[in-house]
Formats: structure tokens, sequence, C-alpha cells
């Protein structure tokens, strides 16, 4: 009887027990998750600190003040066309998604961002792009504001590339311009596009890609113009660029640059001696004699060895004109394989020419001759870059020719990317031409991307060799040797 | 709990595992190092994530023996019988594994400063994966103890912990491969295929809330978050705990 009660009082006791240990453990499980989704509900975002180099998944002030712009009410939808990979490690996301995300906390209901699948959600082309005009695909970022809508590619708009290492087929990022894309991707659909670009092409011109993106940045639409028997310059065109043309333009659109410039266009022209040293350039030098300007045949050589960059003469520093030295922070800019820029003997008297990037006063132009030998022409100071306007009339045109591509070429610019001091010396001549004041514009800085490289000089291959030797195996080895010598000794005890 | 911290620590290195598990770490980190200063780039943070992948190896090696070693020689009536508490046992134990993970950790440390020496960057993302690194290890180890207290079998032991691990491991895959399958299924039922997709994109979302490793991503890149460290160390102390009742439970089928 006792032994039955005994037995009893155990087994309640040890169902309680029990009861305890499954309670007690269902209830912590509870309790862990329910406080972590709740935490990082609540406190996951503020208490994430950006320690990354240049704060690269954090959205500067700018930003800030563009989402800010948006009206209550309305939403600015940047939708990503993914299927995100759970791992983003060496995607292109893996700058742009966290970034995005920072944009998506900042923007409350004015700025969303949304990944969708449109091989999930069929519906979402249509939605976004109902006339099909933009002809969507997956892999895109499309960023929407009412019915208008900018298509980012994730790869090409949002970085900048090494342009030798591409050549060779590999991919070398230089800057990262996920904010500076997106900000002003927003920032021009809540203005709207109201100036508008023009590229001459069809004169194995060089691409102009990152120029564009540049005036896309200022609010400045870009469009290209082939030459043709029929071409006209739209009555539209704010900026006329003829940008890294190598050969000399027809004679239609000769006349046509003059007619626009004398009509108070405005005109870049940007040429060098390298892409093309045999070409003289005449009609385009007939158009620019009528703004006393002339573009020479020749490549100046930079003898000063305080201005020449490395160790080529024809790569140098070139000094900014006294009337252009609050166009950049800097004041010199880089140029390489210039041609001269001078005003022409028979000067226009209601021209006035201004020089606005300068060699020092031991430049030389050197002639390329007919059996491939250099000829010196004469030493002194050359004008890389000059600038022409009337003086007198209601017509002011803005005309800048510059005897380098070094403030306008793809190459250059995806080699030292959009912080530059030759960008920020082209935008503001762009500011000047479009009046834009300088508050109004965006200016997203590019940010540099980390760069882990190592000494090769102190991690030469003997030194390799010898890490490798030790981390290896040495240290490996001698662990496993005291292993196995504590384990023998060990064994019998 | 100190002296039983000092001696599972010492215990270590008076047997060939804690050796065995140094060399092993050693050699792998010294790989992945010497790889990447072979290609003039060293991002130790990238070797950090790569070390992260040979948990599912190095922790069972670890913690195998934590427990299930005493239970087969039957020193654990030691703790039943002193006057200590099934707490300190844990954590004791617990501790000494994370001390050993510390010692195995100063390779790296080494490359961080060989990295210097050669001129590269130790970034802020570096270090971020290194806490990481650290956080990880707390909740393997917690998970290694719990496999530990379940056998007397130390293979079965290390066994248990590697699946546990290798789950945790592929779970942004396994919930890739649920997504696909209740959509799929839900599409067979006649449900609307991008309201099928919703379905399993939310189950897919939800299994992935409980990954580890997806959660403490962004700190290899200088992003710093405290609710993953908080949730892997909530979910240590879950296994922890989970470990301290089991020994209670055998404290008191012992009496």
């Amino acid at each position: 009887m006792n032994n039955t009660k005994n037995n009893k009082i155990k087994d309640k006791r040890a169902f309680n027990l029990k009861l305890l240990s499954i309670g007690s453990v269902i209830i912590l499980l509870v309790i862990i998750l329910a406080s972590n989704i709740l935490f990082d509900k609540l406190l996951g975002k503020p208490l994430t600190f950006d320690f990354s180099m240049f704060g690269r998944y954090s959205i500067t002030q700018k930003t800030q003040e563009v989402i800010d712009k948006i009206p209550e009410g309305t939403t600015v939808r940047i939708v990503g066309l993914y299927d995100v990979p759970d791992n983003l490690e060496n995607s292109v996301l893996e700058y742009t998604k966290p970034l995005l995300d920072a944009y998506d906390a900042y923007g409350g209901d004015r700025l969303t961002v949304e990944y969708i699948d449109p091989k999930t959600y069929p519906s979402i082309i249509s939605q976004l792009d109902p006339s099909g005009a933009n002809d969507l695909k997956e892999n895109v970022y499309v960023v929407k504001y009412g019915d208008n809508l900018k298509v980012i590619n994730p790869k090409k708009d949002c970085f900048n590339f090494d342009s030798q290492a591409a050549m060779y087929g590999y991919e070398i990022l230089t800057a990262n311009l996920v904010e500076y894309t997106f900000t002003n991707a927003v920032n021009n659909l809540l203005t709207g596009f109201t100036k508008h670009a023009y590229f001459i092409t069809g004169l194995q011109e060089d691409n102009s890609t990152q120029i564009k993106a540049v005036l896309s940045s200022m609010g400045c639409d870009s469009k290209d113009l082939p030459v043709s028997d029929d071409l006209t310059i739209p009555e539209d065109c704010d900026i006329l660029f003829l940008n890294g043309i190598n050969t000399d333009i027809p004679e239609r659109l000769q006349t046509q640059l003059v007619s626009y410039i004398e009509g108070g266009g405005n005109v870049i022209i940007a040429v060098n001696y390298y892409a093309n040293t045999t070409e003289p350039y005449e009609k385009l030098n007939t158009a620019l004699d009528k703004i006393n300007i002339k573009i020479d045949s020749y490549v100046i050589q930079e003898n000063n060895a305080d201005y020449v960059l490395g160790s080529n003469n024809f790569q140098y520093l070139v000094d900014v004109a006294d009337d252009f030295k609050d166009f950049s922070s800097k004041d010199q800019l880089y140029s390489g394989f210039a041609r001269p820029v001078r005003t022409t003997d028979s000067a226009v008297s209601y021209v006035s020419t201004y020089p606005v990037l300068t060699t020092s006063d031991k430049a030389s132009a050197v002639v390329l001759t007919d059996d491939g030998q250099l000829d010196l022409v004469n030493e002194g100071q050359y004008n890389v870059g000059m600038f022409a306007t009337f003086n007198e009339g209601d017509v002011r045109p803005q005309v800048y020719v510059f005897g380098t591509t070094d403030l306008t070429s793809d190459d250059f610019i995806s080699n030292y990317s959009f912080s530059h001091q030759n960008v920020e010396f082209i935008r503001s001549c762009f500011r000047n031409m479009l009046n834009i004041a300088a508050a109004d514009e965006v200016d997203v800085p590019a940010v540099a991307i980390e760069d882990f490289s190592i000494d090769s000089e102190r991690a030469a291959s003997s030194s390799v060799t010898v890490m490798a030797l030790i981390f290896v195996a040495v240290i490996p080895l001698a662990l496993i040797i005291v292993a196995t010598v504590v384990y023998t000794r060990r064994k019998h005890l | 709990m100190q002296a039983i911290f000092k001696r599972e620590f010492l215990s270590y290195f008076r047997n060939p595992t804690g050796y065995v598990a140094i060399a092993l770490f050693s050699f792998i980190s010294g790989v992945f190092f010497i790889m990447q200063v072979s290609q003039g780039q060293v991002e130790i943070a990238s070797e950090v994530t790569s070390l992260r992948s040979f948990f599912i190896v190095i922790v069972p090696i670890v913690t195998m023996g934590l427990f299930s070693e005493d239970r087969k020689r039957g020193t654990d009536v030691i703790y039943y019988a002193n006057p200590i508490t099934m707490f300190d046992v844990v954590m004791g134990k617990f501790l000494a594994a994370m001390s050993l993970f510390f010692i195995m950790f100063i390779n790296v440390f080494i490359h961080m400063i060989a990295t210097k020496i050669l001129g590269g960057k130790v970034g802020v993302g570096s270090w971020g994966t290194v806490i990481v690194f650290f956080f990880l290890a707390a909740l393997f180890v917690a998970i290694g103890c719990l496999a530990s207290a379940i056998t007397d079998s130390q293979i079965i032991s290390a066994i248990v912990c590697f699946v546990f691990i290798l789950i945790i491991q592929l779970i942004s895959t396994l919930s890739s491969l649920l997504n696909t399958a209740v959509t799929t299924l839900l599409t067979k039922m006649n449900v609307g295929s991008e309201q099928a997709s919703s379905i399993g994109s939310a189950l897919e979302n939800g299994i992935n809330w409980l990954d580890p490793f997806t959660k403490t991503k962004d700190f290899r890149y200088g992003s710093f978050s405290v609710a993953p460290l908080i949730f892997c160390i909530s979910m240590a102390i879950f296994f922890l705990y989970l470990t301290y009742r089991l020994l209670e439970k055998k404290r008191w089928s012992q009496s």
C-alpha cells in the first residue's frame, strides 16, 4: 500500500519535473523568438551603424533633401526587377541593395524600394510601363514617378570601370555611383528634363556615355544627332556636342554650326591629337573662324617637370585661366595628347575669346613629320582650351573648344570618376551654359572603391613562398607533431 | 564555474583534440590567406567569411567530448555529487570551448598583422567579420554542447552537431526549394500563380529569418547591426538552456 503511494508520488514528481522542463523550454523559445522579432522590427534599423569605408551604405544629406522634395501624397517607386540572390557577394547588388535599403528606410511613404521578379510576377512590367515604350526586362531597376520612369542598369549606370583593364576583359571598379545615379534619377523625375543636349555622331567619335550621365545628373537629356545631308540642329538644342570626333565635319554641319552659333547656341568641341594625328579639321576650323578660334594640327609637349604627369611629356597638368578659376576646386586639370587651340589671325571684332586652359611657358608644339620623326615647333605657352562669345548684340553664344578629350571622354571619366577636377570643371561649363544655379543641382559625390591591394615589392614571390611555408605547412605540422606526442605519452594513462 | 572552465580548457591540451583543431584551422586559414596574397589583394573579411564555412567541421571536433566523454567515463557523477550548479557546468564547458576558438583565431590576427606589413588594408569590414565570427561560434558551440549532452558517444555527438550546423548552413537553399515546391503545389491546386508565388515567398522569407549567416552578412561591408548579434546570443542561450535542462534531468534521475 505504502509502496504504491510512494510510486504515485514519484510519478507525479517526475511528471511535474518533465512538465517544468518542457514548459520552460517552450516558454524560453517563445520569449526568444518574440523578442527577436520585436527587436528586429522596432530597433533593427535604428541600431544599424554604417562604419563602412566611405559610408557607402548611408545616404548623404543631398539625397535626403531630394527625398524631402517629393510632394506629400505622391510616391517615387524604385522597383528592382530582380530575383534577389541570397548571397549578394560578387554581384552588382552587393553595393546597390544595402544603399537602396537606406533610401527605403528614409523615404517612408514618399519613396519605396521593392524587388519584384518579372518571371514570377509578369504583370509588373505592364504595371510599370503600360505603353511598353521602355521595353523593360529583368535585372534592371525602374524608378517611377507618376507616369514617368527611368530605367537604371545596376552595372553600367552605377559604376565606373577601369577602361584599360576592360580592354583585357577584366572588370575593375574605379568608382561607386549608386547614390549618384539613383538620387539624380529621382530628382530628374521630380523636376522633369527641361534641357536637351545633342551629340553629333557619325564622325568616328568616341563614346559619350559618361558625359551624358553627367548631363543627366544636371537634368539635361542627351540625344544623338547623326550627320547627314539634311542635318538640322533642333530648335530645342541647349548644348551641341562634338565630343572626340576623329574626322572633319561635313559641309552641311559646318553651315549649320555657324548659323547655330550666330543664333546664340551653346557648343562644346573636344578633339585630341592621339586618335587622329593627320586630321587638320579644315571645315571645323572654317566654322570656328567665325568665332576667332583655330585648332592646330600639332600635339603639345610639356617640358616643365612640375607639370608632367608620370614619365610621359604628352600627359601633363594644365593651368585653369584666371577667368575660369571658380569652375574647379583645383587650379590645374589633367590633359593628354592635346592639340593647341588659338585665336585666328583674322579676328572678328564682335567676338571675344578667352583662354580657358593653358600649359606652362616651357611647352612646345610637336609635329609628326612624314618620316615619323618628332619636330619641335616653338617653345612657349599654349592654350589647350578656349572660350568664345559675342561682345555685342542680344545674342550671346557660348563656345568651348578643347584640344584635349580628357574632360569629356569615357576613358578618362571611367578611370578617374565623377569627382575628379576635370569633371568638376566641365560641370561648371554646363552650369554656365544651361543657366543652372549651383544650389539647384544635385551634386552627389561618386564613392571610391575600397582597395585591398598589397605592396607588390613587399609581397615579392620569395616572401610569399616563405609565408606560405610558415602559415600552411610549418604551423599546422608543428601542432600535429605536438598532438602526436601528447597522444603517445598519455594513451596509457 | 572557474574550476570547470580550467579543467575543460586544459583538457583540450592534454589530449590531441585541441592541437588538431588548431592545426586544422591554421591550415585552412593559411590557405585562404596565401591565396589572396598571391593574387595581390588581401581582404581579411573575405578570409574570415570563408572560414565560417568550416564551422561544420571544427565545432564538432571541439565540442564532441564536452559532456559525452564525462558520461562515458562516468565522471559526470562528480558534477552531481558536488555542490555546484548545472549552470556552472554548462557555462564552464561552453566558455572553455569558446576560449579554444579564440586561440585558433590568433592565426587570423597574425594574418592581419602580415597584411599590414605587406602594405595592405585591414578595413572595418574585417573587424565586422571577426565580431560575427565569435557570435556565430557561440551559437554553434552551444549547439555542440547540446549535441554532446544527449549521448555518451563522441561520434554520435559529432554527427548530431554536424547535421545541426549543416541544416543551418543550408537554410537559405532549403527555404528556396520549399518556396518552389509550395508554389508549384498551389499552382496545381488552381491557386493564381502570383498568389501562389506570394505564399511561397512569404514561407521562404519566414524560414530565411532564422538564418544567422544571412542576418550577419552586412558586417563584412562595415554595416554593423545589433539585432543579428542579439539573435545569435539569444539562440545560443536557448541551446545552452536545453543542455542545462538535459543535465538537470539526468541529475534528478541519478538521485
